[in-house]
This record gives structure tokens, sequence and C-alpha cells, in this order.
């Protein structure tokens, strides 16, 4: 089996295609894992992961829990929604504190752009970024290529609009590098001020229209409108949103061809897509959320390789 | 301090003795004796200094340290910062009044002097415009210029409501003072830290546009036409208003500006690493801008050139990005990094012109000349000399700096002021 170029998994920007594509077959066999009724394989035996999440999350956290579990991994969980300078002890602190126990791989979800990079230069173990701010969230985006690998047979070639607020996402961010890596055309649609100014710089199409990205598209990605990182009023409303940017099963019929959805969830119903287009047969949306966690077994087993 | 200097190569422009290779002989913190093409000896009882292949300068003036004393000498103290001063070839410092307590009155200006008596740099506070930095009641001026203020800023916080401005510069024309603006307009800003462009895009962070400092700039120049006066833009970073601040000249308008070290030596492209050491105010910008803030300096828009030196403890810096405190030291390394990266652009002549002369003409101290019986205020630098900058040799009490462990070529190696002598190892 050959390695993966890197140590760490910290942003999609770091990986080759040669290493997407190998998490790509990985992922492909451990699919098939956990479809059977025994879904535990022994791979990570004896080795021990922290999952430490500075930032509220319900399905990554369980999804890399679930994988780790799957692997026969030892895991402990470290979850704080508050930073750790407002506890009064430093990221590095924490960090090593819960590496004393003798932890081999940290995955880490943190609001702060950069942090895993960060930690990644302090510290031994190995890390696996589930979120950095409004960075990258790798995983995320190689569970999304896959399944648009796996619904379309190639990522090469395709077209897919990521809509939404853009500005405030890392999901976005980690998708046009993976989609624009193994091929892909991607095209942004949101609101203007919620679309960075420089995106086109990264061979990004950019549009304000939903119904000309939807026509024009064949995967249509629908971000979550991410209130919560957003310090200033961008819009005017979530319903003003909603009309402009909202995905209903009428504009969804009318498209000339059937697109696909995603959505990387959770699904604010109603506000970015309705619940018929979320519920509809286009949709995988829940097919992302299964090979989410073989995807991230895919990762730590390749990673883990590595030592 | 008697002392006796050979073989200077003198750069003081306007000077009889620029570009020529001198003797001089001090004593008591006076020159004595300068002369060229003739060798001196020392009497009895003098230092000698053999400074052949080197440069000797009117000692330089920095506009722009953040001294964080008092509140919080464990970052840096007057004592410590004269120390990193006379190391990189300063022999004045202007310090901003971001203290704690703010040096808004006259009690922190004259805490300031007093720290300060008896180093051979001089410390010259630099009095808050406003009271508490709040920007909004003026801070009271008169008085802390008589107690030996130089000139009035709010220091990296921009003085954000224009009436106040407004008002800051008509009060400080009736009293012949300078304000400095440093220009931001945090409204755009928001929680962004770093330049707005494609590099900081892929980095997920969120951008400063230029156009947050050219509004501001725009704004001040305007209002300074309106009062009169003189108005001192302190840091300016983007090609857009190096563009206002040169049209603003022509036009007469009574206004200068400095630029930061920082934003000379690096670019947004130079953040990739997420290193906390390079998130500064302003954000380190394209490389656009930094070729514009080049030209400026070079065709005389951009007067002087700032340390924006900002000491910030370990604890304020080893941290994520997000949560890390503005600022990188750099006192001590002005000229070397200046030497070392940018020698082929920047003459020396242009370096003391924007170190030495401007700040002085700027905020209204008598020039230093080079002549028998003038006042000795000098500072002594090499172009050629080779040298590593580490933690050993850094004399701030603070490190967050991203040239530590550095080759520089280019060091200053000495100051004579105060009638004290002091030389760098």
């Amino acid at each position: 089996m050959s390695k993966l170029s890197t140590r760490h998994l910290i942003g999609i920007k770091d990986l080759t295609v040669e290493d997407i594509q190998q998490i790509f077959e990985t992922t492909d066999n451990f699919k098939a894992v956990i479809n059977r009724p025994i879904k535990k394989v022994p791979s990570l035996r004896d080795i021990t992961i922290a999952n430490i999440f500075f930032e509220n999350s319900t399905r990554t956290r369980i999804s890399f829990e679930l994988a780790e579990k799957r692997l026969s991994a030892d895991t402990i969980n470290f979850a704080s929604s508050s930073s750790s300078v407002s506890k009064g002890e430093t990221l590095i602190d924490t960090v090593n504190n819960i590496l004393s126990m003798k932890v081999d791989m940290v995955v880490m979800r943190h609001p702060s752009p950069g942090a895993c990079k960060f930690l990644a230069k302090h510290i031994n173990a190995q890390i696996v970024n589930a979120g950095d701010g409004t960075h990258e969230h790798p995983t995320q985006a190689l569970l999304d290529a896959y399944s648009i690998r796996e619904k379309h047979g190639d990522v090469r070639g395709k077209k897919i609009v990521i809509v939404g607020d853009i500005l405030h996402s890392r999901v976005a961010l980690s998708n046009i590098f993976c989609l624009q890596k193994l091929g892909a055309k991607v095209m942004v649609c949101g609101p203007t001020t919620l679309i960075p100014k420089h995106i086109n710089e990264l061979d990004v199409l950019v549009e304000h229209n939903l119904r000309k990205a939807l026509e024009w598209c064949d995967v249509a990605n629908m971000l979550r409108i991410q209130l919560e990182r957003q310090d200033i009023k961008y819009f005017p409303s979530l319903r003003e949103y909603s009309m402009l940017y909202g995905l209903d099963r009428a504009m969804l019929h009318s498209l000339p061809k059937k697109i696909t959805i995603m959505h990387p969830g959770p699904i604010n119903r109603g506000v970015e897509i309705t619940s018929e287009v979320a519920d509809s047969d286009q949709s995988i949306i829940l097919q992302q959320v299964e090979n989410g966690v073989a995807i991230r077994m895919a990762v730590l087993y390749l990673l883990a390789a590595q030592g | 301090m008697k002392l006796l200097v050979t073989e200077a190569n003198i750069i003081a422009p306007g000077s009889p003795y620029h570009a020529k290779t001198c003797d001089l002989l001090v004593d008591n913190g006076t020159i004595t004796t300068i002369i060229t093409g003739k060798r001196l000896t020392a009497p009895r009882g003098f230092k000698t200094y053999h400074a052949k292949g080197k440069f000797l300068s009117p000692g330089w003036v920095d506009m722009l340290t953040h001294l964080p004393d008092p509140g919080f000498e464990f970052k840096e103290s007057v004592h410590s910062a004269c120390a990193v001063a006379a190391a990189g070839g300063f022999t004045a410092i202007a310090v901003t009044p971001e203290t704690q307590p703010p040096i808004h009155s006259k009690s922190e200006v004259k805490y300031l002097l007093k720290q300060a008596h008896g180093h051979a740099v001089t410390i010259l506070p630099m009095g808050a415009v406003s009271h508490q930095l709040a920007g909004k009641e003026l801070a009271e001026m008169f008085d802390m210029q008589q107690a030996g203020a130089v000139a009035f800023t709010d220091g990296d916080k921009p003085i954000a409501h224009a009436g106040v401005m407004l008002r800051a510069l008509l009060y400080a024309r009736g009293i012949d003072a300078l304000i400095l603006s440093r220009p931001e307009q945090k409204e755009i800003t928001g929680s962004a830290m770093v330049h707005e462009s494609k590099n900081t895009t892929l980095l997920g962070l969120k951008g400063i546009p230029n156009i947050a400092e050219d509004v501001m700039v725009a704004r001040d120049i305007e209002l300074l036409r309106y009062t009169g006066g003189k108005l001192h833009f302190s840091k300016i970073s983007s090609a857009s208003s190096v563009e206002l601040i040169r049209r603003a000249k022509k036009e007469k308008l009574n206004i200068t500006c400095d630029v930061s070290v920082n934003n000379l030596l690096f670019t947004d492209a130079s953040l990739s690493d997420y290193d906390t050491n390079l998130k500064v105010t302003p954000p380190l910008r394209s490389e656009n801008d930094r070729k514009a803030l080049l030209k400026g300096l070079k065709d005389g828009v951009i007067d002087v050139i700032v340390s924006d030196h900002n000491p910030q403890d370990t604890e304020n810096k080893s941290v994520e990005f997000d949560y890390s405190a503005y600022g990188s030291i750099g006192l001590q390394t002005v000229y070397a990094a200046l030497n070392t990266f940018l020698g082929n652009e920047l003459s020396a002549e242009l370096l003391v012109e924007k170190l030495a002369i401007n700040p002085r003409i700027i905020l209204g101290l008598p020039q230093v000349e080079l002549k028998e019986n003038a006042l000795a205020s000098f500072t002594l630098f090499d172009a050629r000399q080779k040298w590593t900058y580490t933690k050993k040799n850094n004399l701030s009490k603070s490190a967050n700096s991203c040239l530590l462990q550095k080759e520089f070529t280019g060091k200053a190696v000495a100051i004579y002021n105060n009638n004290q002598w002091i030389v760098t190892n």
C-alpha cells in the first residue's frame, strides 16, 4: 500500500490527487465493511484517538467516533463549546494534557482558522482537522466528492455549484480545493455580501442568481447559513435569504435536467432547502452521511499507517 | 563622555561634510572638532572608535514605538526599550499612549520623562488625542504639550468619529500641535484581521480591504482642508492611500505620513503559516501595495519609516491566530532588515532622511548638525556587517519577531546621545 504524502490531514490544500484517489479506494473497501453484519475491523487496535471539539458539533463528532470504533481504536472525547482561551488554558496546554495520557492521534474542531496547523507545529501527535473556523473541513470535502463520484461515476468534468454563505464556510473552501483537484468545474452562488471578493481568483465561477446557477450545474451543494459565525448582518433576514436562495420543489422541477442535491447538514429546513427537496430522490444527503463514516475510516487508517 | 571617532563616512544630507570621510572629537556631549582629509589623534582621556568603512549620520528617531510602560512593563519597560533602541541605532523614540493608564494627561507624560532620565536614548512621549483613548472627548493636549508631549495620537486606535477628529485638528492648530491619524474605518474591517486578497481567502481568513484605510485617509484630508493646521498619517499601507496623500501634498496641504517597516518587508503572502508575529496593524498587504509604498518612499510622498515596535509576551502570541494580539517587535532590526532585504532599493542616504531628518522636521525637533560646537547625537552603522538576530542578542523583553534566527547584512553599531556612547556588541 502506498502512503499518503502527508502526516496530518489539515487541509485538502496539502493533498495530492493521488492521495485523494487512494483515500477513495480505501473508502470503497470500508464502505463494504460497514455494510456487513459485522461492521468492525481490527485495523487500529492499540491506537488511541482523542476527539477534541472546541466548537459544537453533533454529526461530525459522531461520524468520527463511529469511524474510530469501527476500526477498533480506543477513543476519548473532549468537548468544550467555549474556546480554551476563555477558560484560561491555552490550546497547547489543553492538548498536551490529553497527549500526556499517551494519545496517538488528535481529531480537532476549532473555531479559529489555522488552529490545526498551529497545533501540528507544537505537538507530536498526528492531527486530523475536523473543521478550523472558516478555513477547511477536509473530511467533509472528501465525503462530498466521494458521494458525487458514487452518484455520477466520476467527478472530472462535472459542474458543481456551492450555494449559500461562502464567506463563513470551511466546507466551501475545502470543496473548491477538492473538486478542482479532481477536475470538476466549480461555481459559487450566494448574496454578494457572502461571497469573498477574491474567490474568482481561485478559478471559481461566481453567480448571484440561483436559477441560473442551478440551470448550469450537475450537482448543487446547498450550504447552511452560518448565523453563529456572522458577526454582523450580511443580509436583511432569513426570510429574504430564502426568497432569493432557497430551493423548493417548484424550482427543482422547472430545471432543464435532473440535478443532484447535496447538503453538509444540519439542514435549516425551509431556509436553504425545503423538506420536499431534502427528502426527494434527487437528494443524496443521507448517502453523504453514510459515506462520511467510511471516508473518516479511510483517512484515519491511512494516516495511522504513516505513524 | 570623551570620544574620538575616526574615518567615519558621513551621511548627513545638507551638511558640508556629507559623503566625506571625517574624524570627530566629542567631549561632554558636544562635537568639539570635525575634520576631513586629516586624521586626528585622541587626546589623553579620550576613547577611540575606528569607524573605517562605517557610516555616521545624525541620530535616528523612531516615530512609532509602542512602549507598554506603565502597565505592561513585563513586555517592555522604559529601561529595556532604551537598550533596544540604542542597539537599533535610535537616539530617540516617540512612544504611543497605549499604556495602562494611557498617556492622556500631564502625569503620565511626566512619569515617562522621569523614567527615561539618565538614559542614552531620549524618550519622546506622544499624548492621547482622546481621553482614555476612547475617541470621544479630547484629552488635555496643551497641558501634555507643556509637560513634554511631542505629538498626539490614539496609537493603533483610529479616531472613528469625524467630529472628534475635526475638533482635534482644529484645537491642535490653535496650540501648534501635531495630530497623528492611524487610518482605518473599523466598521468596514469588522472582525477581519488580515488583508483581503486571494492569499488570505485561501487561508479562510476574512479580509480588510484597502478601502477601509482609504476612506479614512480621504476623510482626514478633507477635514484638514477645513480645519487648517497639520496632520500626520501613521502607518499607511495601501497603494491608493499613497496616491491620496500624493495629491494632497500637491495641493500644499500640510500633510505628512509614515510607513511601518513591516509593510515594506512583508506581504499577505508571508501569512501562509499563520505566523502570529505577522499579525500586525495595518495588515500586511499585497505585493502591489508594497511596491507602491517603496515608490512613495523614494519619490517623497512617504516621509518616514517607523519601527512599529510592539512587544507582546508569548501568552499573547503563542496562541491561535484569531486570539493572538497584534504587533511585532522591530526597533532593534529596522536598519538590519531594511539593508538586508531592501538594500538595493533604499540607499543609506534615503534611510537617513526617513529615519533621522524627516522625523525631526515633522515632530518639530531641532535638527542635529554635524559641526563644531553642535550637540552630539549621532548613529554609526555598518552596511556590510553580517550577524544573526537571536533570542540571546535580542534586547527586548519580548520575542515576537519573525526575524529571529535570520542572518542580516548590516547593523547599527553605536550611538552617541545625551553625552553617552553605546556600542552594540
